[in-house]
């Protein structure tokens, strides 16, 4: 019955697509971008240049339903990735995040990416946490070096309003910093 | 793109090895929400049920041929909000009865109260209208499988050609 009542869950995640906005920093105008599910044979890998395994990261994980964010006039264009967990059923946790190659550092041609499938998992979590889990969303943050670790909690601190659980590696976004996030990045 | 991509902090988060959610991890998961949870308002509370309520009937919504009860959904709403149904009406100046007739479709649901729950509660008066209109939609599927009752309703058995 567990089994059964999972895949009807998952079956009515999988069915709803989400408008965002995204910026195209050339321009500096906003375009239209589309967060969709997907399944782990059209997730990218290290072998496009990410830098993670996003197809077998999505097998490894229970509960966990992979998106992805593309582009809304030209769907080809993967700007982003994101396999988002409801841990042990009832914990909303980003599990893995991650910006094309093309959308990260200075040279990026889009921005705003991690913004949108941040605030695509808070919605998650208000749709379907339960309880005190509802608006409340977690996720890690590992770096090879201590001190980019830091700076992606301080940026993801100051850019997102997530708060970090002492000198663990785990951060939280609560309440009305993700409501925030939802109004900016996410399409009503 | 390494050295790029730590240039602004924005690229990736996760953890190189999946965590091992054991009874340890989960149990500090837990008191991490609880302690969140206590300093949480009760107004904070209730915008988060009806914000994620909201996103639910978006989502509903997405699925064809699906009906939504709309006196199911004041139901719900008014059990976050605490509040009796004749509360309801009375707040949006409607009486009890009247305002459960509208929601039964016995009478037909318009903008107007649309605007009126939309601003009580909310949520967005379009998707008020939208589930309004949807279970009509949705009705009219069920009369057409009924099609031969309305055959005798037919323009050429009035007009002689």
């Amino acid at each position: 019955m567990y089994v059964l009542y999972n895949f009807i869950i998952f079956s009515i995640w999988r069915s709803h697509n989400m408008n965002a906005k995204i910026l195209d920093v050339s321009t500096g105008k906003i375009r239209k971008a589309v967060i969709i599910d997907a399944k782990a044979t059209e997730l990218p890998s290290i072998h496009d240049g990410w830098e993670f395994n996003f197809p077998s990261r999505l097998k490894e994980l229970s509960h966990a339903i992979a998106y992805k964010l593309i582009l809304k006039e030209e769907p080809e264009v993967l700007l982003g990735c994101l396999i988002f967990q409801m841990v042990n059923g009832t914990g909303p946790y980003i599990a893995y995040l991650e910006c094309s190659p093309e959308n990260k550092g200075k040279n990026k041609r889009f921005d705003w990416v991690a913004g949108c499938l941040i605030a695509f998992s808070f919605k998650q979590s208000l749709i379907r946490g339960k309880g005190d889990y509802q608006g409340y969303l977690e996720l890690d943050v590992q770096e090879k070096r201590d001190i980019d670790a830091f700076k992606v909690m301080s940026n993801y601190s100051k850019k997102y309003g997530f708060k970090r659980y002492g000198l663990t590696s785990t951060m939280c976004l609560v309440d009305e910093d993700g409501h925030k996030l939802i109004e900016k990045y996410l399409e009503h | 793109m390494k050295k790029q991509e730590l240039e602004d902090f924005d690229g990736k988060v996760g953890l190189d090895n999946p965590k091992k959610w054991n009874k340890e991890e989960l149990n500090a998961f837990d008191s991490r929400v609880k302690e969140n949870a206590s300093g949480r308002s009760p107004q904070q509370r209730i915008k988060n049920q009806l914000a994620g309520f909201q996103y639910s009937l978006e989502e509903k919504l997405d699925q064809p041929d699906t009906f939504i009860d709309l006196e199911e959904i004041v139901k719900e709403l008014i059990d976050i909000l605490n509040i009796t149904k004749k509360e309801l009406a009375k707040s949006i100046d409607m009486d009890s009865p009247n305002l459960s007739k509208y929601l039964k479709g016995e009478r037909k649901f318009n903008p107007d109260l649309a605007m009126r729950l939309g601003s009580f509660f909310h949520i967005k008066p379009e998707i008020w209208l939208e589930i309004s209109m949807r279970n009509e939609l949705l009705s009219l599927k069920i009369q057409k499988t009924k099609s031969e009752k309305y055959t005798k309703y037919d323009y050429e058995k009035v007009i002689t050609f």
